[in-house]
């Protein structure tokens, strides 16, 4: 009797469900901060990140290249990237530039947000930079496999930002992050390989200077957050 | 919401006070009582530095110690090891405190920032469970390389400690489930603290993190831990050995990756400065960051099984 009774109750209660006003709306619970840096630390507000670096490449060098603090877009901070970059005079173009970072404690999946969001502005310095230098957002997955089984420590995809010298929100796609044309290496998966395991976040600027020559420019990056 | 994702790592605050309604009153059968169910490891009231839990035969007690980056030796309390071998104290608690029901403590381990530490790994305190006996029948403390540290040949680096100075063994902490302790720390610096167990996998001793070379410990020190924010009154923290884990960013990993229970060397508090990156050739933005702190363990418990 109790057996039979359970499953009509069950059914009476999936009716009156069907028949009652439910507000079936959803919420956005609005995008994911990563960071804003308006709380003055350089400590992301995701706490498996930890705080901003920045490096010079190619060559690899810390010298003349500076990150913190600056005034935000319409904000109490971002951060900055100031770097001054020396392409060696030997006949070869080495694609220097600077990066601005922040590596995680533990890798991320990014593959459950659709996109990824900052302002950003990149003004030349003195000496100037060549007016195709390229602006980048890497994200980095370290642990990722690469199609041959190893786990190479150093792949990420990418995707190119349209900057200005002036402020300028942008969102990237998460699904348009690919991996690097110069990376000889395939990512097992494909970029969603990568982007389940994000291990770090990396603002990149390939100067583009001609062999010998060098160039100074100032990043800003400020709101960054995930949709 | 924190894209962080949830270790499983447990972490009991017990307010004394709940304690103290079953079982409070005084005399040393009620504290016997009051301690039932856990094995003393040090209670800090002594003046030795040596710790009180048992050690295995053959083995003598463990000490106490604290480090730092040489470079920076002279900004802690108490000085490291490797700088002043019989620098470890003590130090008074500004209010006596009842931990178990009770037990009135009066003294615990002190770690403390004279100045701020700025640009290193941080600093801990910690002990060897055991030591094994010295070898050729010397003495077991001073270790024989802290003797040297404190004064590096002119224009030499400062000489870094390493556990491998101590003659400490592994020893088997298979018939506990945790670690419980009190402590607080300063509200104006640092209050996370980790608490850190190293085995015969993330130890050098243990010769496995350091296989070629036991002098390379790179790969080293990455223990199984747990971070405690604490508090500025003395609160009891219970830690799950069974719920420690490994930063899984760098070095030796064992597989499975857990504490060995039964080859464990030694354990530590200790406070890290922000690390930026995973990469040593990147410069943190703003600077080379540092921290200052101040914060007591007091009463060191197993909980058994």
């Amino acid at each position: 009797m109790v057996r039979r009774l359970a499953p009509n109750l069950a059914c009476l209660l999936v009716l009156l469900g069907a028949g009652g006003c439910f507000d079936v709306r959803t919420v956005d619970p609005g995008p994911y901060i990563l960071d804003d840096f308006d709380d003055g630390d350089l400590q992301p507000a995701d706490p498996n990140f930890r705080p901003w670096w920045c490096h010079g490449f190619n060559p690899d060098t810390l010298a003349n290249i500076n990150c913190d603090h600056d005034t935000g877009d319409q904000s109490a901070f971002s951060l900055f990237l100031d770097a001054t970059i020396v392409d060696p005079p030997d006949g070869t173009q080495q694609h220097g530039g600077a990066s601005l970072g922040t590596d995680a404690s533990a890798p991320e999946d990014f593959t459950r947000f659709s996109q990824f969001r900052f302002s950003a502005k990149l003004e030349s310095g003195s000496p100037p930079i060549p007016s195709n230098a390229l602006l980048y957002v890497e994200l980095g997955c370290d642990g990722a496999r690469a199609e041959d089984g190893s786990v190479p420590g150093d792949l990420y995809v990418v995707q190119g930002v349209d900057y200005k010298s002036y402020w300028q929100p942008f969102t990237l796609a998460m699904d348009s992050f690919n991996s690097p044309p110069w990376l000889a290496t395939h990512i097992m998966g494909g970029p969603a390989g990568c982007l389940q395991r994000i291990s770090n976040i990396r603002f990149t600027v390939d100067e583009q200077l001609p062999d010998g020559q060098s160039g100074r420019f100032v990043l800003d990056v400020d709101t960054i957050s995930l949709q | 919401m924190t894209l962080r994702q949830i270790l499983r790592v447990h972490v009991f605050v017990v307010p004394s006070l709940l304690a103290c309604a079953a079982t409070c009153s005084s005399g040393k059968a009620s504290s016997d009582a009051a301690s039932a169910g856990y094995t003393k490891i040090d209670d800090m009231e002594g003046t030795s530095g040596l710790i009180e839990w048992t050690s295995p035969p053959g083995m003598t007690p463990g000490f106490w110690w604290s480090a730092t980056d040489c470079t920076e030796s002279d900004r802690i309390s108490p000085l490291p090891f490797f700088v002043n071998p019989y620098g470890w104290s003590y130090a008074a608690l500004p209010i006596p405190h009842e931990t178990f029901p009770g037990i009135a403590s009066t003294h615990a381990a002190r770690l403390r920032t004279i100045s701020p530490l700025t640009g290193v790994w941080g600093a801990n305190m910690g002990i060897d469970f055991a030591e094994l006996p010295a070898l050729a029948g010397g003495p077991i403390w001073p270790p024989p390389m802290g003797v040297d540290a404190a004064a590096p040949a002119d224009g030499q680096p400062c000489i870094q400690g390493t556990s491998r100075d101590f003659n400490g063994g592994p020893v088997d902490l298979s018939s506990y489930s945790g670690i419980t302790f009190w402590g607080m720390a300063t509200m104006t610096g640092a209050r996370t603290v980790r608490v850190q167990l190293n085995d015969r996998n993330t130890d050098p001793r243990g010769g496995i993190c350091n296989p070629a070379d036991p002098s390379n410990e790179s790969n080293c020190y990455n223990g199984f831990r747990v971070e405690v924010a604490m508090t500025d009154s003395l609160t009891q923290y219970t830690v799950d050995l069974s719920s420690l884990q490994q930063d899984p960013s760098w070095g030796y990993r064992p597989d499975p990756d857990v504490l060995d229970l039964q080859h464990v060397y030694a354990m530590s508090f200790e406070v890290d400065l922000p690390n930026c990156s995973v990469s040593s050739n990147a410069k943190c933005a703003g600077g080379s960051p540092s921290v200052a702190f101040d914060f007591w363990i007091d009463d060191l418990y197993f909980v058994n099984k």
